[in-house]
Parts: C-alpha cells; sequence; structure tokens
C-alpha cells in the first residue's frame, strides 16, 4: 500500500467505535479522537462515517445515547455500550482476529515458499 | 452517566422527545467547536483549523442527512417498542383489576354480552336477508328484478310482484337487457301413492341459471331448448334433496322422477346453497314448460291478467337503470293497449321499477323482513343501554380508584397514559363481552331462524364469518363508547382536593354524569317498552280477530287429480263422491266443498249492484267471491245471522242465490233489510242474484282486513270450480287428516293425491311476524329494563357506600331509619320520573314511525304508556329497596369509627 493512512475494510469502522466505548461513555468527538490517537493516525477515517456508525449502532441497539455535559462544561451527547453491544463487541473482535490471522498465515506462507 | 441498565427504561418513557434535527445540528456544532479549539491549540489559525475540522469530517450536508434519517428510523422504532409494551402493560393491568373485583367483572361482561349478542344475532338475520347477494349468482349487481307498479281507478296504488308469462316473452325482446328469466315457487306431490310426498318445486324458465351464472355441482343444467313443449321432462335436484333423498349419489343422473302429473329425467343437482334468488328452500327446478304439463292448460301462456311469475332480467353492460325501466315500461303497456285504452288496467300508468334482486330490499320486502330491520334497530338501542350501564359502573369503579388516580397523576404520568390504560380496560372487558355475545348469537340466531324464518334455506351456522367481524369490530367500539367518558372524567380530577380529602370523603359528591346516564338509560328503555307495549297490543287484537269462522277442528283437502285437463262436471262428480265418503266417516262431523280457501285462494269477479254506481274503496280488493255447496258455513263454523244457507235446492236452472257477509251487506245496505237485494255478477246486464243470507264477518284474504265476501252455490257457478273439500271432525287432527288422506285416496282411480292440512296451518304463518316481532320486542324491552333496574341500584349502592359516613352522623343525630329510607327513595325515585318523562316524550313524538306494523293500535295508546310508566317506577323501587334498608340500618357507632 503505497499510502501511510490505510482505508477501511467494510464493518471494521463498527468494531473498532464498539472498541473504543469499552471505557465508558464518551462523546463523538472523544471516539474520534480515541482512534485517531490508538492507531498514532494510520487509518483515514471521514469523522461523519465515524458518527454514521454510531447512530447506525444506536439504532441496533448495541448503543445508548444521553445528553449530558463534556469535561469543558458543554453539553455533548454521550454514547454507551449496552449488554448487547458488549455481546457484539466481543463477538466480532474474535471473529475479526480470526479472520485477520488466517490472512497472515496466507501472506506468511507464501512469503516463505518464495524464500524457498 | 456509567448507568445505562434496564432501570433507565423507565423514567426514558416519560422524557422529552427531542427533535432530531437540532439534535443532530447541536451533536456536530459540539464536535467541530471541540476539533478547532483543539487544532488551534496546536497553532492553526482559526480558519485553516475551521478548513481542516471540516475536510476531516467529510460531506457535512450529505452525513448530516445519513445521521437524521437514522435516527428519524429509530425514533419511530422506539415509539412502537413503547406503546407495545405499555399495552402489554394495559393489558396485564387490566387482567388483574378484573381478577380483583370479580362481581363487577362479571356485571359489565354479561350487561355488553347481551347488549352486543342481541346485535350480532339480528346482524346475521339481516345480513342473510339485505345485505348479501343470492348465494352463486355472478355478477349480482347486474342482475334486476322487475315489477309493475301503478293506480286503480280508484286512486289506490297497486304493486304487482309477480307478472304474466306474455310479459315475460316481450321481455325478452328488450335491447336494455342481456337475458331475462322467468320462475315460480310451487308446492308438488312427488312420488305415488302412500309414498307421495309434497316438496318445494322451482319452475324456472330455460335461461334461468344462465343468466345467474350458477354452475351445477353435478351433471348439467337445463337450457332455453329443453324449457320447450314436449321437451320439458328434465328436472335439476337441489343439493340439499340429493343428499336428503339419494344420500348424494352421483348415479342418480339419469332416474325417473314422478312429480306431479309427470315423470322427468334428473339431469343435475344444483351447488349447495343454492335457493335461486328466493330465500326459501328449493327441493326440485323444473322447466317452466312443466306447469303448463301440470295445469293440463295453455291458459296462463297468453293470459295478461295471471300475475304469477317473478321476472328478472341481466341488464347489458352499460345501460342504465331508469333507460332499462323505461324500455321495460313501453313493453308492458303496449302489450295491454287494448286493456288500457278500454280502461281496465286501472288508469293506465303502470311503469316497471327495476330493483335489486334481494327482495327484502326492493317494494317486494315482507313483512318478516320489515320486523327483521325493525327489531335490529331496537337492539341497538339495548346495546346503547348496556353501554350507558356499562359506562356508569366504570365510572362508579373510578370514583373508587379517585385517590390512586390522583398519586399515579401527582408523580407525574401522563394524562394519556392514564387515558390509555383505562380504555384499554373497557375494551378488554368488551372483547370478553363480544365473545360470550358470540354464544348468544350462536344460540339466539338459532331461535330466530326457527321462529321468524322457518321457510328460509339457511346454509351457515349462525355464526359465520361476517357476524365475527361484525361482533368483534362493535365490541371494539362498545368498549370505546362506555370507557371515554369514565376514562376522560378519572384522567381529571382536581388533584389537590382528592388529595387533602383523606380516607374518608366527607360527603358524596355527586357526578352529574352518573346521573345523566342513569336518565339515559330509563329514558331509552321507556322507549323501548312502549314499542314493545304497542307490538304486543297489535298482537292481542289480530289475535282475537273474528275471522268470522272458527279454524280449530276444520281440515282443507285439496285433491291432485289424474286427469289432465278434466272437465268440470268430471271435477264436480270426483269431488262429490270424497264428500260422501268423508260424511261417512265417523269421525267427521260435517263436511263441504269450496271454490276457494281462506286466506290462501281467493277470488274476484265484476260485481255491478243496482243503486250503486261504483262499489267503494273500503270493498277493494274485493268484493271476494266464493262458490260452496251446502253445510259449508256450518262446516267452516260461520253463523249464518239471517236468511238461510244453500240448499240441495239451489241447483243449477233455479233463482241464483247469494249470501254475503255481514259487512257488505252493511256497507251496501245500511240498516235495510238485505234480505231480497239483486247483485249482478260478471257484467251489469247479467241476471240478478238474490241476497238470500247474511253470514257473520267472515275474511277472506288478508286477517287484519274487514273484508266484503260474497257466497252463491258451487251448482250456479260457472267459472269457480271446486278447490278443496273442508271437514269439521274431532279428535287428533294429525291422525284425522291421515285418515281423510287415505279416504280420499282409495278406490277413487281420478285421485292421484289427495294434501290435507288443518285451516289453523294455513292461518298461522300469517300471525308469524306480529308474534315474533312482538316476542322480540318484548323480550329487548325486558332486558333494556332489567339493565336499567340493575344500573340504578348499582348506583344507589354505590352512592350509600360512599355516604355511609354522612348517614351515620345523620342516625346519630336522630334521624329515623324511615326518614332515611325515604332520602333514598326519593332520590331513585326522582331520577326514574325525569327518565320516564324523558322516554315518554320521545316515544310520544316516535311511536308513528312504528305505526306500519301496528294493528288497530294507536302509537299513542295511553293503556301501553300508563302500563310502561308503572312498571318503570314499580322497578326503580324495587332496585331502591335493597340499598335503602341497607342504608337505614347503617350503625352510627361503627360508621363514625370506621374512618
Amino acid at each position: 500500500m503505497g499510502q501511510d493512512e490505510l482505508k477501511l475494510l467494510q464493518g471494521t469502522l463498527d468494531l473498532l467505535v464498539l472498541k473504543s466505548l469499552i471505557f465508558g461513555p464518551r462523546h463523538g468527538y472523544a471516539v474520534a479522537r480515541w482512534i485517531r490517537d490508538t492507531s498514532d493516525a494510520a487509518l483515514q477515517i471521514e469523522e461523519g462515517a465515524l458518527y454514521t456508525s454510531l447512530h447506525r449502532m444506536e439504532k441496533r441497539g448495541f448503543i445508548e445515547a444521553e445528553w449530558g455535559v463534556s469535561e469543558n462544561n458543554r453539553r455533548a451527547k454521550f454514547y454507551g455500550l449496552t449488554k448487547a453491544g458488549q455481546r457484539e463487541l466481543a463477538a466480532s473482535e474474535k471473529t475479526w482476529t480470526r479472520y485477520a490471522e488466517a490472512v497472515f498465515k496466507i501472506l506468511g506462507a507464501a512469503g516463505s515458499e518464495a524464500t524457498a | 452517566m456509567s448507568t445505562f441498565d434496564g432501570l433507565r427504561r423507565v423514567f426514558r418513557v416519560a422524557g422529552i422527545r427531542r427533535d432530531v434535527k437540532t439534535d443532530v445540528e447541536e451533536e456536530l456544532d459540539f464536535h467541530f467547536q471541540m476539533t478547532i479549539e483543539e487544532l488551534e491549540s496546536q497553532g492553526m489559525t482559526s480558519a485553516a483549523a475551521r478548513t481542516e475540522a471540516y475536510r476531516r469530517f467529510g460531506d457535512v450536508r450529505r452525513y448530516r442527512k445519513t445521521l437524521e434519517r437514522t435516527d428519524r428510523k429509530k425514533v419511530n422504532m422506539d415509539r412502537l417498542t413503547e406503546s407495545l409494551f405499555v399495552f402489554r402493560q394495559n393489558v396485564g393491568y387490566s387482567l388483574r383489576g378484573m381478577g380483583r373485583s370479580p362481581g363487577f367483572t362479571i356485571a359489565v361482561i354479561a350487561t355488553l354480552a347481551l347488549g352486543i349478542g342481541a346485535n350480532a344475532t339480528m346482524f346475521g338475520i339481516i345480513d342473510r336477508l339485505l345485505l348479501q347477494p343470492p348465494a352463486h349468482v355472478a355478477d349480482a349487481g347486474q342482475v334486476r328484478r322487475l315489477s309493475a307498479h301503478g293506480h286503480w281507478n280508484s286512486g289506490e296504488a297497486f304493486d304487482f310482484t309477480y307478472l304474466s308469462y306474455p310479459d315475460f316473452t316481450d321481455w325478452q325482446a328488450a335491447e336494455s337487457f342481456a337475458s331475462v328469466a322467468a320462475y315460480s315457487q310451487d308446492e308438488w306431490t312427488i312420488g305415488r301413492g302412500d309414498g307421495a310426498a309434497r316438496v318445494s318445486v322451482g319452475l324456472a324458465s330455460g335461461t334461468f341459471f344462465q343468466l345467474l351464472g350458477v354452475q351445477p355441482q353435478l351433471g348439467r343444467f337445463y337450457g332455453p331448448a329443453e324449457d320447450q313443449p314436449g321437451q320439458s321432462q328434465v328436472a335439476v335436484l337441489s343439493y340439499g334433496y340429493w343428499q336428503r333423498q339419494f344420500g348424494g349419489d352421483a348415479s342418480v343422473l339419469g332416474r325417473a322422477l314422478d312429480c306431479g302429473r309427470g315423470s322427468y329425467t334428473v339431469i343435475g343437482v344444483a351447488p349447495e346453497g343454492f335457493t335461486g334468488l328466493e330465500l326459501d328452500a328449493v327441493d326440485v327446478w323444473l322447466p317452466l314448460e312443466a306447469f303448463f304439463v301440470e295445469a293440463g292448460s295453455d291458459n296462463r301462456r297468453d293470459r295478461r291478467t295471471s300475475y304469477w311469475l317473478h321476472i328478472i332480467a341481466r341488464l347489458n353492460s352499460g345501460v342504465d337503470l331508469a333507460a332499462a325501466a323505461a324500455e321495460a315500461t313501453h313493453l308492458h303497456r303496449a302489450g295491454r293497449a287494448e286493456v288500457i285504452d278500454a280502461g281496465r288496467y286501472g288508469r293506465g300508468d303502470a311503469r316497471i321499477a327495476v330493483s335489486p334482486i334481494q327482495t327484502a330490499r326492493g317494494p317486494q320486502a315482507s313483512q318478516e323482513s320489515i320486523v327483521s330491520r325493525w327489531l335490529a334497530g331496537v337492539s341497538l338501542v339495548v346495546l346503547l343501554i348496556a353501554c350507558a350501564n356499562v359506562a356508569n359502573l366504570l365510572l362508579a369503579r373510578a370514583a373508587r380508584r379517585k385517590k390512586e388516580i390522583a398519586v399515579r397523576l401527582a408523580l407525574g404520568i401522563s394524562r394519556r397514559r392514564l387515558i390509555g390504560e383505562l380504555l384499554t380496560d373497557s375494551v378488554m372487558l368488551a372483547m370478553f363481552g363480544g365473545a360470550a355475545a358470540l354464544l348468544i348469537a350462536w344460540w339466539g340466531g338459532e331461535v330466530v331462524r326457527t321462529v321468524l324464518l322457518p321457510d328460509v334455506a339457511w346454509v351457515d351456522s349462525p355464526v359465520d364469518s361476517r357476524v365475527l367481524v361484525f361482533t368483534t369490530a362493535l365490541a371494539l367500539l362498545t368498549g370505546l363508547m362506555a370507557g371515554l367518558v369514565p376514562a376522560l372524567q378519572a384522567s381529571r380530577p382536581s388533584l389537590t382536593s382528592e388529595l387533602k380529602e383523606g380516607a374518608r370523603e366527607g360527603r358524596a359528591r355527586r357526578s352529574g354524569t352518573r346521573l345523566a346516564l342513569l336518565v339515559a338509560q330509563g329514558a331509552l328503555s321507556v322507549v323501548l317498552l312502549v314499542g314493545a307495549g304497542l307490538v304486543v297490543r297489535s298482537l292481542q287484537r289480530a289475535e282475537s280477530i273474528d275471522l268470522g269462522l272458527v279454524p280449530d277442528g276444520v281440515l282443507v283437502a285439496r285433491l291432485e287429480l289424474k286427469a289432465g285437463d278434466p272437465a268440470r262436471e268430471e271435477v264436480n262428480r270426483i269431488h262429490e263422491r270424497g264428500l260422501e265418503r268423508l260424511r261417512a266417516m265417523p269421525a267427521v262431523e260435517r263436511a263441504s266443498v269450496g271454490g276457494g280457501i281462506p286466506f290462501m285462494w281467493g277470488s274476484i269477479a265484476d260485481l255491478y249492484v243496482p243503486g250503486f254506481d261504483s262499489l267503494p274503496s273500503v270493498a277493494r280488493p274485493g268484493p271476494f267471491i266464493d262458490a260452496v255447496w251446502p253445510d259449508y258455513f256450518a262446516t267452516m263454523g260461520s253463523a249464518v245471522l239471517r236468511g238461510r244457507d244453500f240448499s240441495e235446492a239451489d241447483y243449477a236452472g233455479s233463482m241464483r242465490v247469494a249470501v254475503v257477509n255481514e259487512a257488505m251487506a252493511r256497507g251496501l245496505w245500511g240498516d235495510e233489510d238485505p234480505l231480497g237485494k239483486c247483485l249482478q255478477i260478471g257484467s251489469d246486464n247479467a241476471e240478478c242474484t238474490y241476497v238470500v243470507g247474511v253470514v257473520a264477518n267472515r275474511r277472506h284474504h288478508n286477517l287484519l282486513r274487514q273484508e266484503w265476501v260474497y257466497f252463491i252455490p258451487l251448482t250456479q257457478a260457472n267459472d269457480l270450480w271446486p278447490v278443496a273439500l273442508f271437514v269439521r271432525g274431532t279428535g287428533d287432527q294429525n291422525q284425522l287428516a291421515a285418515m281423510v288422506r287415505r279416504e280420499l285416496m282409495a278406490d277413487d282411480e281420478a285421485v292421484r293425491y289427495a294434501v290435507v292440512a288443518p285451516l289453523q296451518d294455513i292461518i298461522d304463518p300469517k300471525l308469524r311476524y306480529f308474534r315474533l316481532g312482538a316476542t322480540m320486542f318484548t323480550v329487548f324491552g325486558l332486558l333494556a329494563l332489567l339493565v336499567a333496574g340493575l344500573g340504578l341500584f348499582s348506583v344507589l349502592a354505590f352512592n350509600i357506600a360512599q355516604r355511609t359516613h354522612e348517614i351515620g352522623v345523620r342516625t346519630a343525630l336522630g334521624a329515623s331509619s324511615g326518614g332515611i329510607v325515604k332520602l333514598v327513595m326519593r332520590q331513585a325515585l326522582s331520577l326514574t320520573a325525569i327518565g320516564l318523562a324523558i322516554g315518554l316524550a320521545i316515544a310520544f313524538v316516535a311511536a308513528g314511525t312504528l305505526q306500519p306494523v301496528l294493528y288497530e293500535t294507536s302509537p299513542r295508546d295511553p293503556l301501553v304508556l300508563i302500563g310502561v310508566g308503572l312498571t318503570l317506577l314499580l322497578v326503580s323501587v324495587v332496585a331502591a329497596a335493597l340499598p335503602a334498608s341497607r342504608a337505614a340500618r347503617i350503625d352510627p357507632i361503627a360508621a363514625l369509627r370506621s374512618e
């Protein structure tokens, strides 16, 4: 990949958003910032897509939203994981990891064949 | 912030609903502010920071739209889940509430069941009579029934729902009609000898089945080619007859059926439930031609004065009704041009009506269907009363729950939510009531069907899918109607006063609504009772009509002859022989022969009376003429008041004589002596027929009318033939009928079958609708009275319970128990008096509309009005008695201590 920022695989965004909420409710800006910071800005995510993901998962019942007060005393919408969201996170984390491992395995095998 | 557990849900329900758009707007605003601030803190200029923030976000407008759409969907979903949740909760509350007060629940459900049940029953009947098109008829809207309407010369209107055979053939040429069919229903004898039985025969033209578009169950139908002279020996069985007589055996096709005088080959079976266009069951369908074979004459084929056929037509598509009616009218009048010119078809203004095929809807509506319609209306009033009663019970209960409701409202439950809860409760009750109503409809439907409409061929059970849907809808509506006022009222208490009042209510607060409902119930039941009273009075009067004969003990015997077209002399001789044999039977007291059968078969002849230009219109229809043999009056139980009966001395060549009934004698000659007066029968230059006797007021055609009837000896009659033998005998009528039938059929080669039935069987059906109307009206009226009485009772009892404390104080202060009773009674009676006054006022105004179903009863019959008034007062005294005595027995010490 010639670019520093990676394009995101479909469905992965939801997983990242869920993951960002495991430490407790956060507002959208915090989620965006957490993902950027944690990935060292390696992932290229439009923040609009992030909010789309938040609202979509709220609709599906994985997260719940509530208006609250932010660190700097402003009204902000906070998102928190629901029970269903926690389950979903665990499940898709597992799937994603297995998927990634499988891909790595193949990539690794191809590499060793080439060297042989 | 950290708790997103289930507890939260409970409060969210009451939370404020925010606008989706503002929500998204605000969320994004916050995001951009935070991002810009962060970028600025990293040293960007404010403009650059702004640009970078928007770059990172992407297409703001597009995302905002997506977010709003998603949120809106979520809000809708939430609302649905919420209302389902609330609904389930309400249903739960309601069921638990029912379990807590079973007495109240049963009272409400029973009241509603009666109200809804009465309506479901009547709907089942009305639906079949008025709403549904006849079974198996394709595109029934295009099929129309033809009837003639015009005026007699006297100005009286006539309605011919039967028409003549030439009308049928004339209309076949009409361009408005794609097809025309004629049919008639009759009773014929099937089989031979002792095994013979009477069956209902449908005589239908060859075009009939094609026109209706009906498909046979088995075999085929006959067509126009078989409805021709000499070709008509084919028969189609009804499904029911096929099942009953042949066990549904398919090999019935091709079998010969002895039917009437002829033999017919079975070629098909009609589908189940097919009864043509009438509601009465038909056993066998035969071509119209079979009628002429049976009659042994072609008389009716071109006689336009013989009205005996129902005629229907299928309209060509695109033809409007007015045009079709105009064309049919034109053809009808053209065929009668000569008669009209001679002034012998009334005013010659007959026009043809093209009506819907449901008989009960058109101008041919039977008394039964009119009565059914009335009863349906009455059942609605019963439901209204039931609704009022249930509303009252619900109000009383809501009053008991006032404090609980006030507390809940104070705690922030929304009014909407509360109303929803209360309405769910009343609808649930109504649904249970509806379920019980189905049982009532099942049972009631069976009863009404067998008693009111025994001749109708019912196919479905009384509760079919349409009744089910109707009942469900009605139950829902009833639940809302009965629950709305109580729900609105209960959800609007004055919070502070309810909460302040404490455990005991210092004084009974009277609910105006409850008293108004009570008064309305009383008023409506008065209306129903007045109606019932009037109909019952009518029935009493109709039943006590002096028919001028004593039907009890009289049998009517009609002979079916073997000969196709016997001469009059032959018919006379056969009846004479039969009469001799009957007179020889020990069980027979008297016997005679008549040329007509009372209330079944009558004749009218042109009659001229010297001294009169025309007969008064009171005599129309009529005067009826009958030709009889000696001893006829004694056999029928008609007293000869003046002059003499006919005798053997009145033979063909002797002086022409007549006996008139009293109404005719009085109508023509007043106080003059009628004996010896002259009647000219047939034409105005006919030889005089002299009156030799006056007989008691015999009625001949219509039970309810005082008709003019005169009699001549059969020996002197030219146009009248013997129609039936009349027998007065002793012992069991049915046994005697069997004996008479055997006697008449035995040893007489000329007699194929004898139809013997009690005269009472002919008269009874004429009053059947009266009897049933009266019975049902009374049942509904009493039901209403019962419900209203229970309503009064429950409200009074409730009031007493609420006023226990006050009454206790009164007693403690020295009020006598008599005074307390008086107090309660005064309230009950004043309520009743108001209801009574309103009800009587309504009845007084509305009773006029009941006139068509009354007989010789004024819609303002004072006896009925007074009777109803007294009944209502009596019921209210009874309803008040128990609460009053309970009030009188209140122990002041216990009452005062109980707070």
